[in-house]
């Protein structure tokens, strides 16, 4: 992806005591105005994250590009709206995705999801050549990934959002806009159902695939 | 007796921490607790060998769910790359200034105009077609009834040479061409005049 990095407007400014890194508030600035290249370095850092969590919640690859695409261009057209004093741009960003994703399962069937589509697109190479490793990293991922997509969109959400990319459970709070002690207790139960899941695989095989 | 007692009590007191530690353990171990929890928490494992292996089990599985939930939905970059160029299609220049709005006065006159139009529509189609049904006005034509032809009767005779008689004064005086008056009628009609070549 073609980027350019033109110098900031000195015009447009952007309250500097926030917690957010400089080099996103510097992009934003030169988003609101009206600079492509704020917007190209604001993709290229968050884009990753944001399909990620696109996936993960709707665990389809077409619907979680058209979503990044709706996210990206929403958050583009509002960035004005953006207050770094309340909130982190990732967080921001973040609620905007999973408001659309939740309109996206909200309007479209029960989760259908094949295990072997999403296998081969989206779980890594085997680290280990050894083909009993194979199988069994194979069987993991089976298994981690069939319980994800059994999981209510709810917990699937908090968990992706704690575990997939690191988030607090204020801020997950934030994102799914319910009480810090309801993250909580979402990241708990999914945390639960989804180790219930890992164990039978064997803890000596899950660590020699994790390369423990 | 004293002994069943204190036993009871040590297992209530298992119990109440384990549930305390489960509910709390995953953050615990994420370090999202309290100061005052972190440290309530941290003497249950250190008393409690079940509050222990709890932290232990949480803490293998976190150490399991978090390296595989980062791999799911990993993007390639061509995934990417397709997603900026149709961002880019999507934005234009204008999409990055704030949008124009008309001022509020001329949405307001825009608004009253189109009241007024559908106001004006609502009249004519449903309160003119009543006024006029009531008032009893057409804008058909007048639908009188033309005068009865007047019919010619005759007497009925049995000699049918009287009845032809009658029938020709009748006509006489109409003007009409009887055969009486065949005769003398094309007598006065003049002859036309044959053009040059025109023999019938």
């Amino acid at each position: 992806m073609e980027q350019q990095h033109p110098q900031s407007n000195d015009e447009t400014t952007v309250n500097t005591t926030s917690r957010e890194e400089p080099e996103i508030l510097d992009a934003i600035a030169r988003g609101i105005a009206g600079d492509q290249s704020g917007f190209a370095d604001l993709y290229a850092h968050y884009a990753s994250g944001v399909y990620r969590l696109c996936y993960s919640l709707l665990l389809n690859h077409q619907d979680a590009e058209d979503v990044v695409q709706e996210v990206f261009v929403y958050a583009f057209k509002n960035l004005h709206r953006y207050d770094p004093d309340r909130a982190a741009f990732k967080t921001w960003l973040y609620t905007i995705t999973v408001s659309r994703c939740r309109n996206v399962y909200r309007r479209q069937r029960p989760l259908l999801v094949t295990l072997a589509q999403l296998f081969q697109t989206n779980i890594s190479a085997p680290r280990s050549e050894r083909p009993e490793a194979m199988m069994a990293e194979r069987a993991a991922q089976d298994a981690l990934v069939s319980a994800l997509a059994a999981l209510s969109s709810n917990l699937r959400e908090a968990v992706m959002l704690r575990y997939g990319h690191g988030l607090t459970y204020r801020e997950i709070a934030e994102v799914m806009n319910c009480p810090q002690k309801t993250a909580e207790s979402r990241v708990r139960l999914a945390h639960e159902r989804l180790r219930g899941v890992l164990e039978p695989v064997g803890e000596g095989l899950l660590q020699e695939l994790m390369g423990f | 007796m004293g002994y069943f007692s204190v036993n009871l009590h040590s297992n209530l007191m298992t119990q109440w921490k384990l549930r305390y530690c489960k509910t709390r353990m995953v953050a615990f171990i994420n370090g999202d607790l309290p100061e005052k929890s972190r440290r309530r928490i941290g003497r249950y494992i250190d008393d409690c060998p079940a509050c222990y292996d709890e932290y232990v089990n949480q803490r293998r599985a976190l150490q399991e769910l978090k390296p595989e939930l980062k791999r799911v939905g990993m993007p390639r970059p061509e995934q990417l790359d397709r997603i900026w160029n149709a961002i880019q299609t999507e934005m234009t220049p204008e999409m990055s200034k704030p949008v124009s709005r008309p001022p509020a006065r001329a949405r307001l006159a825009y608004q009253r105009t189109s009241y007024a139009v559908a106001m004006l529509v609502t009249i004519l189609l449903v309160v003119v077609p009543l006024m006029l049904g009531n008032s009893g006005v057409s804008l058909a034509a007048d639908t009188t009834l033309p005068e009865p032809a007047q019919r010619l009767t005759l007497a009925r005779t049995d000699a049918p040479e009287d009845n032809v008689q009658s029938v020709a004064a009748a006509t006489a005086e109409a003007n009409i061409i009887t055969t009486e008056n065949l005769g003398t009628t094309l007598q006065a009609t003049p002859r036309p005049v044959l053009e040059p070549g025109e023999n019938n």
